[in-house]
């Protein structure tokens, strides 16, 4: 049985005051005359920053299959909002929208426990294998990766925005809405538990 | 703000200490041989994942709402008729349908048949032959499938019925209706009609279009599909509905895979 909180008649309420603060106008860019060759299509987006998408999604979530699904609602999502893509901020502003569906996933699945065990996540090798062999499979890339999946999840966007995007202390406290001292706590307690698991 | 000097040596590295942090990490650095291994520590732990690749996409990955432009226009919604705008100022009534068509050459995959849909939908809202609720008398008792209580008690169940490989119920609350159906099976995306829009849901692909003045909607997840045909709504009661704009921790979806699990389960076709 899935956890649902809330009704109907909730959700839409909740839904429109949303919609009300926070969906873009379909034409709102060209009525504001924001000149046209400087906001990419969603085709130019997805053709050259899907592997940047796709990499964010995989550091976040560690599954091949859920970081594919991850690509394709933040395409969603960025073909919804791209009129508020402002130039020159592309990769903080898909890694944004890339953590937030990412963290709306990990909302929903706390909701619904039995979703909230990872399916085949990709460094799991045959159980066919001994356990020796297995490690000396798995690659370096592989073991940091498994590190950051077992991170908990504020840490782990806190160390994938930092060190994976490349943001800075400010824009991690912007996209995340919280202090600057509270992102450096989590990047200090994200990068103490990597370097535990991997010494 | 923490003062503590281990604490701050990842901002250290980042270098995103003001000048009084740095002094104050420098002076224990120099004092604190341990601090400074750890320091090292921490820097190569950066490092590595500093260092970790940038991931090609998948082979044969598509982006889902591929055939349209992202600043093209929404699809063209037929306009609900007078009768239904006034019932929908009064309320919501949204109806749920499903009639999927099994494709005989490939046997998981199934076609939607959007036309049957709606006609499925204003055949068991009852219209011309309903009872006093406006439903059709329920074909089988069907208390085992009763709405899940985390629709907050509103719902309740008014008809179901097996149709061949589907499962198909309705809820209501009074006020609005919601018919279920699913099939196990998969969808060809590409065969969606062009006047329709593609779109995810809660990472589920979906189509969303208008047919005969009602909205429908199919997806799929994990080997069922869903559709969804909604009557009467509001103007954006149903789009409201699809949508999953950034910050909406929940989504009609939950709901969906809700009910129809129960449905299925129950005619046991899961």
């Amino acid at each position: 049985m899935l956890e649902v909180t809330g009704s109907f008649r909730a959700f839409h309420r909740d839904r429109a005051m949303a919609s009300d603060r926070a969906r873009p106008r379909r034409s709102g860019a060209r009525r504001r005359g924001r000149p046209a060759e400087l906001v990419p299509t969603w085709e130019d987006v997805a053709r050259e920053h899907g592997s940047f998408i796709y990499t964010v999604a995989y550091r976040l979530t560690g599954s091949r299959d859920d970081a594919q699904d991850l690509v394709q609602e933040v395409l969603l999502r960025v073909r919804r909002g791209l009129e508020t893509y402002k130039p020159g901020s592309m990769h903080g502003w898909l890694a944004r929208i890339t953590t937030n569906a990412f963290l709306d996933d990990v909302r929903r699945r706390k909701r619904r426990p039995a979703d909230a065990l990872p399916e085949d996540p990709d460094w799991v090798l045959p159980p066919s294998m001994a356990a020796d062999e297995a490690l000396s499979h798995r690659s370096l890339p592989d073991e940091v990766q498994k590190a950051i999946t077992d991170l908990p999840e504020d840490y782990r966007v806190a160390v994938v925005y930092s060190d994976v995007v490349g943001m800075s202390y400010q824009e991690i406290s912007d996209a995340l809405g919280v202090p600057i001292g509270t992102v450096r706590s989590r990047i200090h307690r994200g990068r103490d538990r990597l370097r535990t698991a991997l010494s | 703000m923490s003062t503590e000097p281990r604490d701050l040596l990842s901002a250290y590295i980042d270098g995103e200490l003001d000048p009084d942090e740095v002094a104050l990490v420098e002076a224990h650095l120099a004092e604190q041989p341990g601090l400074r291994e750890e320091l090292d520590a921490l820097w190569r732990t950066r490092q590595l994942v500093r260092d970790l690749p940038l991931l090609p996409l998948p082979e044969g990955f598509r982006p889902i709402p591929r055939s349209r432009s992202p600043l093209s226009p929404a699809p063209t919604r037929r306009r609900i008729g007078a009768r239904s705008l006034l019932a929908g100022a009064v309320a919501t009534l949204m109806v749920w349908g499903l009639l999927l068509s099994v494709d005989p050459v490939g046997e998981a995959v199934v076609r939607p048949d959007l036309a049957s849909v709606v006609g499925s939908h204003i055949s068991v809202l009852g219209e011309g032959n309903s009872t006093s609720s406006g439903v059709s008398e329920m074909p089988m008792d069907t208390e085992a499938i009763t709405a899940p209580e985390y629709m907050d008690g509103d719902f309740r169940l008014m008809y179901a019925e097996k149709k061949g490989d589907m499962a198909q119920a309705m809820y209501s609350d009074g006020i609005r209706r919601i018919s279920l159906f699913e099939q196990r099976g998969r969808i060809d995306w590409h065969s969606m009609p062009e006047d329709g829009e593609m779109m995810m849901i809660d990472g589920a692909t979906a189509w969303h279009g208008a047919i005969r003045g009602y909205d429908v909607l199919l997806t799929e997840r994990r080997g069922m599909v869903y559709v969804l045909v909604g009557s009467g709504t509001s103007e954006s009661a149903m789009e409201e509905m699809t949508s999953q704009m950034p910050g909406a921790d929940t989504s009609v979806w939950h709901r969906l895979i809700g009910f129809c699990g129960r449905t299925v389960d129950f005619f046991g076709l899961g």
